[in-house]
């Protein structure tokens, strides 16, 4: 095997990766990796897919290994900024963009990077000049218009979300995050049908993209307040991440076995029953929920066409 | 091409894979059974899985039973020295040997679960833990908390 097939299996790896497969990258890269375990870009590469699949360990394991192999590579220290940032560690995160920065201030994607980071650490003014950095690089790069609108959209400015969302699509009408975007602001506006079609879309260009879902569950949020009840649950926990997640289920239990015991302890023990009958519906709810959740979209997602107009 | 590169959290073969569950079936041993099934259970599923974390896992168990053990000793140390005494307060704390395996339990289930989603979506084989949860709860309950004529061991094993 040279280098020429290795090269060429890793520009099939970012092509899958770039049309949202993450399984078929995977299965590229470890391909590579299985004859040349010491190939950092396939580490970064494979750090930042698994991270797409919320695979966030395995993903910190991998940029780990692509920056030791090659320390100034700039795609190791971009692999490592994603990680950083989905563990929610914004200071060495940061520092790694400030690095990728020093080493190339051309590229697009260091400047989006860091405006995400400023944007979840509530440094929204800053996020601007970063954007216009971006754009000012590649005034065609949809990642970057997308980026654009999704800060107006944070901000609240439906107007221009929306203008950005268009303009990205006019540019590329198949770019997942774009309807997506676009999605999030006819939901806002109030149209439920046409912000469905959108989440439809994009779940046919990109399955495994956690944003579709999202979009997808704010629209049933919207339709079925049962269901929507759950998956804000769902989101919030998994944005907690495995410990504190435990500890919230683990507080849940006790609020609940301490208020039952109390109850009795004032002599209500129907009270306590009513407790004990409550806390098993919503055991049972945050178990079907998933269930019911996937079921419906399934359906959805096999009777529905998408109207003309769209 | 063989792939051999295996990624971090990703399950390794094992001999035992024919007795896979998914480790929401352990997780329920604990509801209906108690820690004498679940733990164990999800000890055998871990290395049955190829879980990259089989060891933390047992070492959990482990720590599991050890600190079970030593909270069952304190309330009764607390019971008989009369500091607990009335009914809410036996019930207060054998909560907190509850909330302890409950942690224990969860943060197992956390671990091996991460495995088990790979372990499926690469077609492994998974068995349907319902039989063995009740035969555990209607048959092995009750022989596992009379083995021995103690209530330190069915505080520690429930």
């Amino acid at each position: 095997m040279n280098d020429y097939e290795l090269e060429k299996w890793l520009s099939h790896a970012r092509q899958q990766m770039a049309q949202g497969n993450t399984y078929g990258a995977i299965e590229y890269l470890r391909r590579i990796l299985s004859i040349d375990p010491d190939l950092s870009d396939a580490h970064a590469l494979l750090a930042i897919v698994l991270l797409d699949q919320r695979r966030i360990h395995a993903a910190q394991h991998e940029a780990n290994i692509a920056l030791t192999l090659e320390p100034e590579l700039p795609l190791a220290h971009y692999a490592n900024a994603q990680v950083l940032i989905a563990h929610r560690q914004f200071e060495q995160a940061e520092s790694h963009l400030q690095q990728l920065l020093a080493m190339d201030s051309h590229v697009p994607e260091y400047y989006r990077l860091l405006a995400r980071l400023y944007s979840l650490t509530n440094r929204s003014q800053q996020v601007l000049p970063l954007l216009e950095k971006a754009l000012e690089i590649d005034p065609e790069d949809t990642d970057t218009l997308v980026a654009y609108g999704e800060y107006y959209l944070e901000q609240g400015d439906l107007a221009q979300a929306e203008r950005w969302a268009f303009d990205a699509l006019q540019m590329e009408p198949e770019h997942s995050d774009a309807l997506i975007l676009m999605g999030h602001v006819l939901l806002q506006k109030g149209d439920i049908e046409q912000a469905r079609e959108h989440a439809l879309w994009a779940l046919r260009q990109d399955p495994d993209n956690p944003k579709v879902l999202y979009l997808m569950t704010a629209i049933k949020a919207r339709t079925n307040f049962f269901l929507g009840l759950w998956w804000r649950y769902n989101t919030w926990m998994g944005s907690l991440g495995s410990g504190r997640a435990i500890f919230v289920l683990v507080v849940a239990f006790v609020i609940y076995r301490v208020a039952t015991i109390v109850a009795n302890d004032f002599g209500e023990p129907g009270l306590a029953s009513i407790i004990s009958i409550f806390w098993l519906i919503l055991v049972v709810y945050t178990w079907l929920g998933p269930v019911i959740f996937r079921k419906s979209l399934e359906k959805e997602m096999k009777g529905v066409a998408l109207s003309k107009d769209f | 091409m063989t792939s051999t590169y295996r990624i971090e959290d990703e399950p390794q073969s094992s001999q035992f894979s024919h007795l896979v569950v998914n480790p929401f079936w352990p997780l329920l041993g604990l509801m209906f059974g108690g820690a004498w099934l679940a733990w164990p259970w999800f000890v055998v599923n871990g290395f049955a899985v190829g879980s990259p974390t089989r060891w933390r896992e047992l070492g959990w168990v482990i720590g599991g039973f050890i600190g079970s053990t030593v909270l069952a000793v304190t309330i009764f140390v607390l019971y008989n020295n009369n500091v607990i005494h009335s009914d809410s307060s036996i019930q207060y704390a054998i909560l907190v040997l509850l909330v302890w395996k409950i942690t224990v339990s969860y943060t197992v289930f956390t671990l091996q679960a991460r495995t088990f989603e790979l372990y499926e979506y690469y077609g492994g084989i998974v068995r349907n833990g319902i039989w063995v949860l009740l035969l555990a709860t209607f048959l092995g309950r009750k022989a596992v908390l009379t083995l021995l004529p103690f209530k330190l061991w069915i505080l520690v094993m429930s």
